[in-house]
């Protein structure tokens, strides 16, 4: 116990001490290479051949979200009541009379209303439907969005009134 | 107007049947709501709200979240995609008056206490009857 409290810390705390900082970038230098290699063998496992391959369960969760893109939809929010709804869209007024079935938004995901956002409190509260009007890859379901965001100027519903939309109520951007 | 109701219903559906989901459960939560008090079965729930799932993707899955402190039931329930298609009126309405039933069943396992849930069972299920929504001798 006396050895301990003699030593090393006069040596250590001695500002004239010149090996500090040399001991101190070894330190650094040893950490970064036990991270990297802690790294390496934490995200690379080796095939019988000596081919570096990914993770099992990352090869899976690639599959997986490749899938996903393969399976994106886009939908719609419809009024599922006449009666005021917020509108991010409207140049001048922050919520629109819906009439039952007209269009709130247009949208795509990849993962359903749910990972959209789309909790079921927001369905409670909004009063909205969500219609799936298309599926396919999620480029051709983008496309698809935009069509009918672009379009949406030209429905009837959006016709008849006084003050038209650029976008549908919900859709602030083109995106 | 059912946004403020005791039993508040919505869709998330294909379109080619959409059009074909909304009706039914109109008619079903304005029944409800004309002749049932939830707040008479017991005072841990303001209002049960039910999501129709009318879809084949698997991305839409079933569900089911409990609030006590909000005092709501929230769930998500999945129909058969091809018996709906292929049910007329009448079928769509009995499918959809059978899930709610079926929803009020699972209280027990869904641990929804102080509740009389077997009560609301029998009396939403006279009242499915008495208006033809379903059959007396189904379950």
């Amino acid at each position: 116990m006396q050895t301990l409290e003699k030593q090393p810390i006069t040596t250590f705390i001695s500002p004239s001490n010149q090996p500090k900082p040399k001991g101190n970038f070894r330190l650094l230098i040893s950490l970064l290479i036990g991270i990297i290699l802690l790294a390496l063998i934490g995200v690379v496992i080796y095939t019988p051949n000596g081919e570096p391959e990914i993770l099992p369960d990352r090869k899976k969760k690639l599959e997986d979200d490749l899938q996903k893109l393969e399976n994106a939809e886009q939908y719609a929010l419809i009024a599922q009541f006449s009666g005021l709804y917020p509108c991010p869209s409207c140049p001048d007024q922050d919520s629109i009379f819906l009439l039952k079935g007209e269009i709130w938004k247009y949208g795509y995901t990849i993962n359903g209303a749910e990972g959209r956002g789309y909790s079921q409190t927001f369905f409670r509260k909004t009063g909205l439907r969500y219609i799936v009007q298309f599926r396919g890859n999620v480029g051709a379901c983008m496309a698809e969005e935009k069509i009918k965001i672009y379009h949406y100027p030209t429905l009837p519903e959006n016709l008849k009134r006084q003050t038209k939309l650029l976008r549908p109520p919900g859709n602030k951007e083109d995106r | 107007m059912q946004r403020t109701g005791d039993f508040r219903f919505t869709d998330i559906s294909w379109h080619e049947v959409s059009h074909k989901v909304v009706d039914p459960y109109t008619t079903l939560s304005e029944l409800l709501n004309k002749f049932l008090k939830i707040k008479e079965y017991g005072i841990i729930l303001d209002y049960i709200f039910l999501i129709f799932i009318v879809d084949t993707a698997t991305v839409h899955r079933a569900r089911k979240y409990y609030s006590p402190k909000n005092k709501y039931l929230s769930v998500r329930r999945k129909l058969d995609y091809q018996k709906f298609v292929q049910a007329n009126d009448s079928e769509a309405l009995e499918m959809m008056a059978l899930s709610f039933l079926d929803v009020i069943k699972q209280f027990p396992k869904w641990k929804i206490k102080d509740f009389d849930w077997q009560r609301l069972y029998a009396d939403a299920r006279k009242l499915f009857v008495e208006h033809h929504f379903i059959r007396e001798s189904q379950p």
